[in-house]
Order: structure tokens, then sequence, then C-alpha cells
């Protein structure tokens, strides 16, 4: 009994002694499915999957995106939706600010979603091992840079004075004020810059490459001309935050137009597919500089962002009609802007629905608004961008397995070559007029197809270059900018409507064109960030 | 189907055949010739025990007392008769020359709240200095509840439980002492020493000796980093020296809804619609022709399942002799869910068994034993959160003029939109579901004897869960929103295996008489580890659930698969010291050291510290002898506590490639990756810090009185911060402020008999608490309420502020409504009609934004009380539970005003139509509510949610005591029950009780916002369920 006790001594001290001894690694634990800073970035294809995250983030246009909003915004489309839908839409169109104070969070979200991937991967380029392919370490960094340019634009075009952020913020930077435009665009631009002077001069827009939809020398140029052009013209500067002269710009422009191997779609109809069906020019034509990817492999998952989920928000409201797939209705197209185009001009039927006039299988299409409970309508809606049905007259993406909501697959052109013959003609104005005549009437050429509406070089103007873009780039997110890059009363001639109290739309030229921050990021910033003017 | 109902109705039965079995046994108890004889009494009310068993230590001797508690035995002087009883203390006699020995047994209730359960150990009430609560295994049996938790609602002063959702199975948020923090404030819950996850809900409640619940510091502190929020420790039941029990407990019962809304019928609805329209400059809808053509339809009818049944049978069986004991059980519940019962999506089923055993290996020193619990869950139910698919918004919003079904039987579509789809149709469609969970939790223990006075104890626990999940989603149409073109199942299965290990040395002994000691130190180390993995598959073979697997899915482009692997580690070295002064003074210290893998290497480990005293006051020499004060113990207690319960390598900034994904050219997709959250390595722990003060007393011998005050703060919560957005990633966990409970629990019990038959005991306990927020490690101080929560669009409508309580509801105050337009004129709401809601511009600025909301509601409650009576008389007996909130108010959001045609309650017929017609509720419009009368938040959505419960009410009658015949029962009881019986309330919602604010879920399944309280936004009500059942001991 004795030895015993003994026994139950030394084993009652010696496994607290065993338990206290505990080493520190039984709290080490590691994530099985996650890698972390400490052990990511170390090879090229990590730098390839940050590279990745970054193009990644252009899928969230979406309701509430800049396509959408600066749409409503501007003359060729008002509000929408449905009777009892959100004032949002309304106030977007109306220049009102009353309902939901954080209506453009998603604008400023995804702009510094993207800001963010870029830096991080930016800051970590350094870390990668590359061997001898330093090529590749440049190729990433100037397509990253793009990005993290093109992320800017997207917010300062729409807000004025944003926060430039060239590498990822601390905790201490919380409260990082706004900065004048100067230092924005000089940050974009120089981006855009490296882009353009280290990208080689592969043009990826054939049918059937494989690098369709990355970033390419010419989509550099064609981007950097872009900046210029609305910082120049809205801040009335002579050159592009002191980074680019109009000279340079000018040699970008043409560089793009002459070199990059793109060219017009023969005919404008084919490359939308509401307007096409089975004559589609593909998404990978000669035209597309530079488009945002979608695809319907989301298959009703709502966690993924791989679908084109603005789609829905401007396809006819309350079920499928005709050849066009059913959405909710939004941004209901302006007849102003369908009474733009001239007769013989092959655009406005690419561009809009008309309920009244077309026809489907030889029947009208009877679109009507108090059974389908359509807002603000106006006997138009977009047909670039519509979703569409087959034969049978169920919409495709359904058809297809996806959500008709989330997994419409369209790309969106954020630039067509028509573009940057556009920017071109705007660019050589001044310098080299017969030039940029020539850029335009290639442009109007294809719309007439023919030549005997070209613009005569006697009537040759910046306005004719700006009513061009109208109509050429009609629903592509273009117009609004385009507006108030000009001049506040311009804008307002143009927006102002009157006369029917559903449509009023009153511009209000103390906002200077800029849409309202959302005001959370106002709250959190604890009075660093400060509400755009008139919007207070 | 044939199968499910097979075992539901094969169980019970087996269950009394089994009893038979047990029946048979016992009835060879035979009578002895008389030697000894006596009167077996119970101390409670002094009445004869019948059935009661005398047993002559070492023999075979035994018998049991009659009718009247009388019993005769044949004995020697020096042999020891053992009396016992169940629910009774056994109590030993010596026979000495006497003949005639009268004995009078405790309760072991009593003798249960004579015990303190500590952690570790237990401990003499009288000498115990913490704060805790304790409820019973017979209460919490009369509760007739599936969670265990739910017994401490009204029972256990300071302890908040509230219902989640009627549903079965549904979890209950449960908070001791307020809510502690902006993050996880679920306490923690130990099982017979094994520290459980994932809550108690595996437990059969016949199977609980008593829950323990451990509210201050100083004795939250033996469990130091996850005792922040309150300790819940729950004893099984074991098995004693003594006579085999058997007992079996059964009740079915039938579930109804308490309360319905009064929502507008077909004739109210169209008028409203009209009227809404021609407002808004419409041309009316609806003419009177076409409404008398028009079905009326409560859709409610449609919502409920009435008298859906719920039922639990269980069967415990115990004993033991010297050297081993044993306790055993096995139980079955079934619960019909009220809401898609009908269709059969919405069924609760529990199989529990468990056994506790010890066995002495070397008698006094070494005992080794085990506790070990098994259930088996499946469970199906329907979404009722927030306020996407919630089936019942959907049910309270869908039109009175639709119908349910064509006439050829399939669902009817919507006439009054096209993207209005049947609320029955979509319930149907889409909770195609079934969960299948084994659940183990158990540990084996030795327990060393040495030096007389040392104790050693080692044991091992496990906390295993396999779960297996199945979902299935058919081809359907029933709107333009609500359809789906290409069916799919989704699969998943989950296993995680948690095991500690503890190890404890325990010194016990009196020095010099007075000086009693008991000192502990220990170490403690605990891990768990989880597998996930899921498929989904789309374009299914079979169309129906049955067939719902995986293997089934044609489109193998479009299947998905994921698979994860969860970890999370703890160790821990801890030591206290229990010492009394001669039962006079008291004194406790504790002192915890954790280390826990949630957090960086560096900041890994804290120190969790405590100290309390009492003092017997009534054992002090100048203590008067009186009737008034019998007793009376003063406390004080001061101690910190933890927290770590965040989601794992919160302090990481880890890589996903979770929708990052991007495609080339015709290619496939590119997988992309970034750290989606920013890293915060310098995490910590979140501590509480508390004081309270006490004292329990007791007065004119029947009324024993608890009284706390406390105020606890808990520094550096865990949460998600709101950081600016340009940050570009998800803020990460901080150490994000601190906040205070502070408010006072008293209880009061009394206990009496009068005349020869009745007995009479109430309990009464009210708890105050009062919550604010003290910081928020932010520049505003405030965390910020997600938005959309009403509706989509719904600005922000609670936070987290400094200086208020936590979740309070911030909106626009009201002040009437214009009722012309000079009252329109004179205001400064540029877009109001006359009728329409006047805002107060509460900064007087001119017009009304955010910056005129406010504070307009609380969702905590000031207030908690329990009042409980318990009446007997001879053989009957009624028992009747209630409790009450005061003080909190709700948000009452089930209308989507976002749709001009959703149903509303008849609330809304008071509307205002003309000058001085209403001056509470604003004019009906169709859409275009420019005013914003209910889109904006205000406190027209506010309402007060005090009530008070019949929780529960039960009327028994115990046969045996009414009759000799059934002498080989210890207790034959038929009863009668009612939960939810009735709730006194001014709320307008279907019920007041809602644990609800925000569904939304981190990706790591967490809620993001677990403050968020009191909105209802179509709440899945509590049935009312009137239960028959049956108690049988022998």
């Amino acid at each position: 009994m004795k030895t015993m006790k003994k026994y139950i001594k030394l084993l009652a001290v010696s496994s607290l002694l065993i338990l206290g001894a505990c080493s520190d690694d039984f709290l080490d634990t590691e994530s099985s499915t996650n890698k972390d800073e400490s052990n990511f970035y170390k090879t090229p294809n990590d730098a390839y999957q940050g590279l990745v995250a970054i193009y990644d983030v252009l899928q969230r246009e979406a309701y509430g995106g800049p396509l959408l909003i600066s749409e409503q915004a501007s003359d060729d489309c008002f509000g929408g939706y449905g009777t009892a839908d959100a004032q949002s839409d309304i106030e977007w169109d109306r220049f009102l600010y009353v309902t939901n104070k954080d209506m453009n969070s998603d604008v400023w979200k995804f702009a510094y979603l993207g800001i963010y991937r870029a830096n991080i991967l930016l800051q970590n380029l350094d870390k990668i091992n590359w061997g001898a392919n330093t090529a590749l370490k440049t190729r990433y960094e100037a397509e990253a840079r793009f990005l993290r340019a093109h992320f800017h634009f997207m917010a300062a075009k729409m807000f004025g004075d944003i926060v430039p952020l060239d590498h990822t913020v601390k905790t201490s930077e919380f409260l990082l004020p706004r900065q004048p435009a100067e230092v924005t665009y000089a940050l974009i631009a120089n981006d855009l810059k490296f882009a353009a002077d280290n990208l080689g001069p592969e043009n990826y827009s054939q049918t059937g490459n494989a690098n369709y939809g990355r970033i390419t020398k010419w989509a550099a140029e064609a981007y950097l001309a872009r900046t210029f052009l609305f910082y120049t013209d809205y801040y009335e500067k002579p050159d592009l935050a002191g980074v680019v002269n109009k000279a340079q710009a000018i040699t970008y422009i043409n560089d793009a137009v002459s070199n990059s191997g793109h060219g017009l779609v023969a005919d404008f109809a084919n490359l939308w597919l509401a307007a096409s069906f089975e004559k589609f020019a593909g998404e990978d034509n000669t035209e597309m500089v530079w488009a945002v990817r979608f695809n319907g492999s989301g298959k009703g998952d709502w966690g993924l962002n791989e679908g084109n989920r603005f789609q829905v928000n401007i396809a006819p409201r309350g079920g499928n009609i005709g050849p066009y797939a059913t959405g909710w209705g939004g941004a209901t197209v302006n007849p102003d802007l369908y009474g733009a185009y001239k007769a013989g001009d092959t655009r406005r039927d690419a561009t809009i629905i008309s309920y009244n006039t077309e026809t489907y299988k030889g029947n009208p299409l009877n679109f009507d608004p108090e059974e389908r409970d359509q807002r603000q309508y106006t006997g138009y809606s977009w047909k670039k961008y519509c979703p569409i049905t087959n034969e049978a007259g169920v919409a495709i993406v359904e058809a297809n397995g996806g959500n008709f909501q989330i997994d419409n697959y369209q790309d969106y052109a954020v630039i067509r070559f028509a573009d940057v013959l556009l920017m071109a003609a705007e660019l050589n104005l001044d310098t080299n007029p017969t030039l940029a005549l020539a850029n335009l009437n290639r442009v109007r050429d294809r719309a007439f197809k023919d030549t005997a509406h070209r613009v005569l070089a006697s009537d040759f103007d910046k306005k004719v270059i700006m009513e061009e873009r109208r109509l050429e780039l009609a629903l592509e997110g273009q117009r609004y900018f385009d507006l108030i890059r000009q001049d506040m009363a311009i804008a307002k001639a143009a927006i102002d409507k009157t006369g029917t109290t559903q449509f009023d739309v009153n511009f209000r030229t103390e906002t200077l064109g800029w849409f309202p921050l959302p005001q959370s990021q106002i709250v959190l910033s604890n009075g660093t960030i400060k509400q755009n003017p008139g919007w207070n | 189907m044939k199968s499910k109902y097979c075992i539901k109705t094969m169980l019970p039965f087996c269950m009394a055949l089994l009893l038979s079995v047990f029946t048979l046994q016992s009835g060879f108890a035979q009578e002895q010739s008389k030697f000894v004889s006596g009167n077996v009494t119970s101390a409670d009310d002094n009445m004869g025990v019948p059935g009661a068993t005398v047993l002559v230590q070492g023999t075979k001797t035994s018998t049991a007392t009659d009718f009247d508690g009388l019993y005769k035995i044949e004995a020697k002087a020096g042999d020891v008769l053992i009396f016992s009883f169940m629910g009774y203390k056994t109590q030993k006699i010596t026979v000495g020359t006497q003949t005639k020995i009268n004995v009078t047994l405790q309760s072991e209730t009593a003798e249960l709240k004579e015990i303190v359960v500590i952690g570790y150990g237990t401990q003499k009430k009288k000498v115990n200095t913490a704060a805790t609560s304790l409820v019973s295994g017979k209460d919490i049996q009369n509760v007739s509840s599936l969670d265990v938790v739910n017994a401490l609602q009204g029972q256990a002063s300071g302890v908040n439980v509230t219902s989640t959702s009627g549903q079965p199975g549904a979890g209950m948020a449960v908070n001791i002492r307020g809510v502690g923090t902006a993050g996880n404030s679920t306490p923690l819950y130990v099982v017979d020493g094994v520290v459980v996850d994932n809550g108690i809900g595996y437990l059969d409640p016949s199977s609980i000796e008593r829950m323990d619940v451990l509210k201050d510091a100083s004795a939250g502190s033996i469990y130091g980093a996850r005792a922040a929020n309150g300790v819940i420790l729950v004893t099984t039941k074991k098995g004693k020296d003594g006579k085999m029990n058997v007992s079996f407990n059964s009740y079915t019962g039938f579930q109804h809804v308490a309360k319905k809304l009064d929502l507008l019928n077909t004739q109210e609805y169209t008028t409203i619609m009209n009227e809404a329209r021609v407002n808004s400059g419409l041309t009316p809808l609806y003419t009177q022709a076409q409404v008398a053509a028009m079905p009326n339809h409560d859709w409610q009818d449609d919502l409920f399942k009435e008298g859906a049944i719920k039922q639990n049978h269980s069967l415990t069986i115990s004993g033991g002799d010297k050297k081993s004991t044993i306790a055993t059980g096995l139980s079955y519940y079934g619960q019909e869910g009220m809401i898609g019962g009908a269709t059969s999506q919405s069924q609760y089923d529990r199989i529990t068994f468990n056994v506790n055993s010890t066995s002495e290996v070397i008698e006094n020193h070494l005992k080794i034993g085990e506790n070990f619990s098994f259930a088996n869950i499946k469970s199906s139910g329907v979404a009722d959160q927030g306020i996407y698919s919630n089936a019942i918004r959907s049910f309270l919003n869908a039109a009175p003029i639709d119908a349910t079904y064509n006439a050829d039987g399939s669902f009817a579509h919507s006439v009054v939109a096209p993207d209005v789809s049947n609320p029955v149709g979509s319930l149907y469609y889409n909770n195609f579901n079934e969960t299948k969970t084994n659940r183990y939790v158990g540990n084996i223990f030795a327990e060393l004897k040495f030096l007389k006075n040392f104790t050693y104890r080692t044991s091992f626990g496990v906390d295993m869960t396999d779960s297996n999940y199945r979902s299935f989603r058919p081809v359907y149409s029933l709107s333009t929103t609500d359809n789906n073109t290409v069916s799919s199942v989704t699969q998943n299965a989950t296993k995680s295996l948690g095991w500690i290990f503890e190890n404890t040395l325990q010194y016990k002994g009196t020095l010099a008489g007075v000086h009693n000691f008991d000192v502990l130190a220990g170490t403690s180390a605990k891990k768990n580890t989880s597998d996930f993995m899921e498929g989904i598959g789309k374009n299914l073979t079979f169309d129906d659930f049955d067939h719902a697997y995986l293997s089934n899915a044609t489109d193998q482009t479009s299947n998905t698969v994921k698979g994860n692997r969860g970890d999370y580690a703890i160790q821990s070295y801890f030591g206290r010291l229990l010492y009394d002064y001669n039962n006079k003074y008291l004194f406790t210290a504790t002192i915890r050291r954790d280390g826990s893998s949630n957090f960086a290497s560096s900041s890994r480990y804290g120190n969790f510290p405590s100290v309390s005293a009492g003092w017997n006051v009534d054992k002090e020499s100048f203590f008067p002898e009186n009737r008034v004060l019998n007793n009376l113990k003063i406390r004080a207690s001061w101690g910190q506590n933890g927290n770590d319960q965040i989601p794992a390598f919160s302090y990481l900034s880890t890589i996903s490639t979770y929708n990052k994904s991007y495609h080339f050219g015709a290619g496939t997709l590119q997988t992309g990756a970034s750290p989606d959250q920013l890293s915060n390595p310098d995490l910590k722990w979140e501590t509480s810090e508390q004081t309270d003060l006490g004292f329990d007393a007791t007065l004119f011998t029947n009324f024993t009185l608890t009284f706390d005050y406390y105020d606890k703060k808990t520094k550096d919560w865990l949460v998600l911060s709101s950081i600016p957005v340009y940050a570009g990633a998800t803020a990460p966990y901080i150490n994000g402020g601190d906040i205070q409970n502070k408010g006072f629990e008293f209880s009061l019990a009394y206990r009496t008999k009068f005349g020869k038959d009745w007995n009479f005991s109430v309990n009464g306990n009210i708890s105050h608490n009062e919550n604010k927020v003290l910081r928020v490690a932010n520049s505003e101080g405030i965390i910020h309420g997600e938005t959309n929560l009403l509706f989509q669009g719904t600005d922000e409508m609670n936070r987290v502020e400094v200086g208020q309580p936590i979740g309070y509801f911030y909106g626009l105050k009201t002040a009437g409504i214009f009722q012309n337009a000079a009252e329109v004129q004179a205001g400064v709401q540029p877009n109001a009609m006359p009728g329409d809601v006047r805002f107060v511009d509460l900064n007087n600025d001119g017009k009304i934004d955010a910056n005129d909301k406010t504070k307009i509601g609380n969702p905590n409650p000031d207030f908690t009380y329990g009042l409980n009576f318990d009446l007997s008389y001879k053989a009957f007996d009624l028992s009747v539970y209630t409790y009450g909130v005061a003080g909190n108010q709700n948000v009452f959001g089930v209308h989507d005003p976002t749709r001009p045609y959703t149903n509303n309650t008849t609330q809304v017929l008071n509307r205002w139509t003309t000058e001085g017609s209403s001056n509470t509720v604003p004019r009906v419009t169709y859409g275009a509510d420019t005013n914003g009368n209910y889109t904006k938040f205000s406190d027209l959505y506010v309402q007060n949610a005090d009530f008070y419960r019949i929780k529960s009410a039960t009327i028994g009658c115990d046969i045996t005591k009414l009759t000799n015949k059934l002498n080989f029962f210890s207790k034959f009881r038929l009863y009668v029950a009612a939960n939810n019986l009735f709730t006194f309330t001014k709320y307008k919602g279907m019920d007041p009780e809602i644990g609800f604010g925000n569904s939304n879920r981190d990706s790591s399944g967490n809620l993001t916002q677990p403050w968020a309280r009191g909105i209802d936004v179509g709440y899945y009500p509590q049935p009312r369920t009137y239960m028959m059942g049956l108690n049988v001991n022998f």
C-alpha cells in the first residue's frame, strides 16, 4: 500500500509537470486553405494570381455602378425601374439627394477595392523570384498600374477630388483627406504612361486570341487620351497634371490609330448582341480596344461576380418581350436621343429598342407599362447590353443554367476603336484638322454605310465631335462625362427637361457635375473628408 | 417517409416494453416479519413517504413503506438501516435497542441547493462567495423544452434568454448580466467538466441534475479566457449507492399559433390600394364588381399548421452499490414545425443516449468513471430570417386577393404583379433540406486520493460532431423573380472533434479545527479540429428531394466542390484557494493563465485573476438569536475574465481566391488571389472586469433572499472595426471598445405548508441591467448598423455608440401628420403633402437629413423577471412558471413599404384621409412615397416590447398517492401542461420576444453584428403548446 501511494504521488506530480511543460507549438495553427502575406508573393504564378484578382474587380459593374448612374444622370436616360422601386434612381436622374445618403457607395467601394489589389501586388513584386524573366515583371507591373489608374479615374470622374493611393494604407492613415485633382491625375498619368511605354505592341483583339481582355499598349495609349481630354477640358488645364503634354497625348493617340491593328467592325449593329443575334461579330472583335470580360460560369451563385450584373437593370421590365429577355426596366431612354439620329444612321436601331415601332415575327411588341409596372416609360429602352432570349422565348442565360439577374455574360466595351478615332479627332482638331476630320468620317462612314454623310471641313468643330460621340457612344457610360467636361452651362442645357412632371430634370450647376460622396465615408473620416458642393 | 413515422411510433413502444420488464422485476419485493417499525416522512410536508426503500446494509433484506409511509423490517441491533427514496437524500440509521425508528427524509432539491457547483469541484453554499444561480432538474423538466437552456428563462436571475426563432431546434440568445460585447456574447457551457462548443441542445432535459450559472468574475475566472460572458455548468444525473431507480417520462403535445396579425381582408385591401393609387395620381385598380368576385384570403391560414405535434419520451435508469454507480438514459424528442410542417418541410427529431458511471478500483483511493452522451438529430426547416426568402414575411405581405391554388391544384400565380410570388409555393420549392447530426460528448476520468487530504484528478473529454446537410431546389416558376430553371442539389459534411485534457491536484483539509482550506492547481489543454466538404450539383436526373444526391447531377461543367479545415487550441494553467475561518470568514482567490491559437504568438497569453470574500454574519456570537433574520451572508468579489471567440486567423491577412477569378480570351477562368482582410498582429483578449456585492439571507425561516449588485466592464471587445472603404480590404478584428453593464439581481423564495396537505412555494426574481458603451475604437466612436435590414433601401437603423446602450435604434423622430397645405408650407419637408409624416428637425437646420437622427429605442430590457409558483395538495400538484421583460422596444417592420401592393395590418385603416382624420398614421401612397413616410426609419416603426408571459403551467396527479394498487411504483404521475399559455403585451407583432436583429454573416459563418436585436421583419413566433404527460418512477 505504501509503495502504491508513492506511485500515485509520483504520477500526480509528474503529469502536472508534463502538462506544465507543454510547448508553445501546441497553439501554433496554420490555415489549411489560405496562404497569408508571409508565404504568398513568392513565385511568378503568385504574381499572376495577384494580377487576375485586380482584373476581377472590373466585374463589379452593376446596379449603382458608374455606367448606370452616369447614364441616368445624363440627358440620354431617365431613372426608370418599377413604380414602387427605390427613389435613388429618380434622384440620380434629377440630381436630388434625399433618401439614401450612401447611394454612391458602390462606386467608391469598388474603385478602392481595385486600387488596393493593385497596390498590394505592386508592393510585393520585388519579393517575387522572377529569375531571368524581368520582362514578365515589367508586364505585370504595367498591367497593374494601368488598372490602378483605371480605378482612380473611375472614382475621380464621378466625385472630383478623391484620396489618391499609391500604396496600401496603414491604420494610421485612416483619416487621409481628399487631394486636389492634380495629385490624383498625376498618379493616373504616370501609371498609364508607364503602361503605354512598357507594354509590347501586341493586339489581342482578334477572334480566338487567348489573351483577349488583357491590357495592351494600345489600351493604355487610348486611356491616356481619355483622361487627358477629361482633365484638361474639365479643369481647363494645358496638360495632364504636368506629366503628359498635349503633343505627347497626340503622339500616343495617333500611334493607337495607326499602329494598333485595331479597326472598325463593318456593320455597327454587329457589335451588339441584341441588335445582331446570329450576325454578332463576337466579343473578341477587332474594334474592342479594351473590354471588361464577363461569363456565365456563376450559375446562380450570388457569391460570385463572374456575370454581368448590369444588364438586368436596363432590360425590359415585367417579362421577356419579343427577342429581349426581361429585367428591371431601369434608365429608360430619352426620346430625344432616339430623335437625334439622322435618317439612315444604322446606329439608332442598334442602340435603342423602340417599343412602338419594332415588331417581332411580324407582331408589334406591345409594351404595356401599367401592367409591367414600369416607371418613367418613354417607349424606348436599351438595346446595347440588352440580354436576349432564344427561339423558344426563354432567356438564353437561363437556358444555360444561369440566373437572369447575375449571370448575363456580355462584355462591357470600355474603349472601342470608334472612340479612339473620335478622341484622335478631338486631340488633332487644332493642330491637324485634316487628320482629325478623316478620323471622324471613318466613324460616320461606318454608321451610315456610305460616304454621303461625311462632315465637311467647313462645318467641322469640337461641337460636331461631341455630337458624334453622343450618337456613337450612346449608352456606353461616356455621355455624362463628355457633357460636364465641356462646362456647366453646356451640361445644364443638355440635361434640363421641363414640362412634364414625370420627367422633369433640373441639373444643379452648383454641384459642378460631381456626385455626392457616400455619407458613411464622410462620417467615418471624422471630418477630414467633406461632402461635395451642393450635396450638403 | 414511412420509416420516419415508424421510428417515431416504435420508440415509445419499446420504452414502454422496457418499462414493463423492470416493473416485473421490482414486483419481487416481499414483506418481512416485524422487528423494527416506524414512519418515513418527508421534511417538506411532514407527510408519510409511500414506497420508500428500507434496506438492511450488507444484506438482501429490504422493504418498502406503505401508503402512509409506514414500514416494518427484521433487523438486529447494530445493523444499519438505509432509507432511500427517489428525489430524497438517502439516510442511514444504526439500529440500537429501540424497535421504533421514525425517519424524516430531506428532499434532494433541498440538498441540491445546499451545494454549489463551482467548476473543478463543488462547495457548500454556506461558504461560497460567488454570485451563482441554480436551476434544478425538476424545473428544467417542467418547462418541457427541446433545449435545456430554455429553462433558465425566468428561473435564473441575471440571465436573459431570448428566442431567436420559434422554429424547432432554433438557438436561443443567452446573455448573462447584459450584452457584454459587440462580438460574440454567448456564455461558456461546461457539461460534467467538458467545455462544450456550439450549445447544449444535444441534452435530454430528463438527464440533467442541475444547471449552475456562474455570473460574477470570481466564479468564472477559473475558466479564464472563455468566461467573460459568464459560465453555465451543467451536471447530468449520476447513479447513487442504493436501489436501482427507473424513471420514464413522456409527453405529447400539440402546438398552436398564439397570435395572428390582423391583416387587411380583400374589401379593406382593395379600398386601400385604390386610395393609394388616387393619392399617387394614378387610376384606381379595382371596381366594386371586381372585388366582389375576388377571393378573400388570410394567408396566415396557409402559413401555420394547427396542432403540429411535439413529443418527448425518455427513460432513465440509475443505481449502484458501494463500489460503483451507474445512470443511463435513452430519449426521443420529436417536433413538427408550426410553419412548414404542413408541407413536411419542418421537422426536428432527436434521439439521445447517455451513461454516467463510476467505479472504485481501489477503495477510498482510486475511482474511475465516465460521463457520456450521444445524440442523433435529424432536422429540416424553413428559411425564416432576414428580409429575403423569409417564409413568414412573404405570407404577411401577400395580397388577400391572391389564391393559393389553381383549379388543377398547381400553385396559383399572383394577380397583383408579375414579380410577386405565391408564398406557399415559394415555401414549398425553396425549403427542401435535411440536416443529420451525430453528437458525442463525454469524458473519462480518474480520481486518486492520497495522504488523506490530496486528490489528483485527470480527465480526458471529447466533443465530437458529425453532420451531413442536403438541400434541393427543383425546377419551378412562380414569378419573374422566384423561379429556377435548373434543378440543383447541395450536399455537405462537417466533422469536428474537440478534445480536452485536464489535470488537477487538490488539497482539502482543516487546520487547527477552524482553518478550512481547499486548494486547487491544474492544467488544461483543448484542441478543436473540423473538416468541411461541400458539393453542389446541377440538372438532376431525378426531380425530387428523396433522390437529391450529387451523383444525380448531370451538368458536369457547373458542379462545384469545396472543402476546408479549421483548428483551434487553448492551453491553460490555473490555481484556486478557498479558505474559510470556521465557516465565518470566507475567502477565495483564483488565477488562470490561458494561451489561445486565435491570436498571434506575441499576444497569445492572458492572465485572469479574481478575489472574493464573504462573511457569515449569523455565525458571529453577537448575532442575536431572533425569529426574523435566520441567516445572513455578505459577499464581495472582483475579478477579470476573458473572451477569445473570434474566427481563427483573424489576426492575419490571409490570401483567398474566392470570387477573384477572371478570364481572358475564350479560356477558362483564371484564379486570382489577394488578401481580403487587413492584418492585426496586436489582436488580444477581450477582458471583462467585474465587481459584485451581494448578500444571502433567510427570513422568518421560510423566506430565502439573494441580492447582488454588479458593475461589469468589458474592455477591448473583439469586433470587426469600421474602417474607411479606401483601405480596400475588409476591416480586421480589433480590440474595439469598452462596455459597461451594471445592475442588480434580486431573488426571493418563499415556501410554506398550510393545513395538513397543502404545500406552497413561490420563487420570484428580478434583474435590472443598464448597458452603456464606453468606448468604440474609431474616430467617431460608432459601429454603424448595416443597411437594408427592414427592406431593400433601409438606412442605418441601429448602432453601437459611446454613451448609449448597445444596438440602440437610431432614426428620425416624428411629430404627427401634416394636416393641410399650410402646415406643409410651414414645415421643412419640400416633398411632403398633407397626410404625410412630420419629421422632427432636431438640429433646426431647416431640413430633414441624417443629422436629425437620434435614439428612438433600445432593444435591451431594463428589467427581466420571473415568478414561479408550485402548489400541491395530496396527490395533486400545480405549477406555473412565468417571466417577463420591461423597458425595451422592438421594431415592427413586417410590412414591406417598397412594394405598393403588399398587404398591411388593419392599423393602416386609421390612415390620414382628410384634415383631422389621423395624426398618427400617414396617408397611403402607391409607390413614390416622396416624403419617405415609411422609407425613412423613424419612431413610426418602434414599439414598446414589454411583456409578461405564462411560460408553462402544469397540473399533475400522482396516482400512487391515491391508491395502493400501484405499490411497486414510487410515482405514477399524469399531467397536463401548457407552454406559452398567454402573453400580456401591447406589442403589435405575433411575438414580442425577438432575439433576431440581423442575419448577415461573414465568410466564416459568424453573424456580422450579433448585438443587433429586436427587429421584427416577420418573425417565427413561439408556439402555444398543450401537452399530456406521464412520469413513472420505481
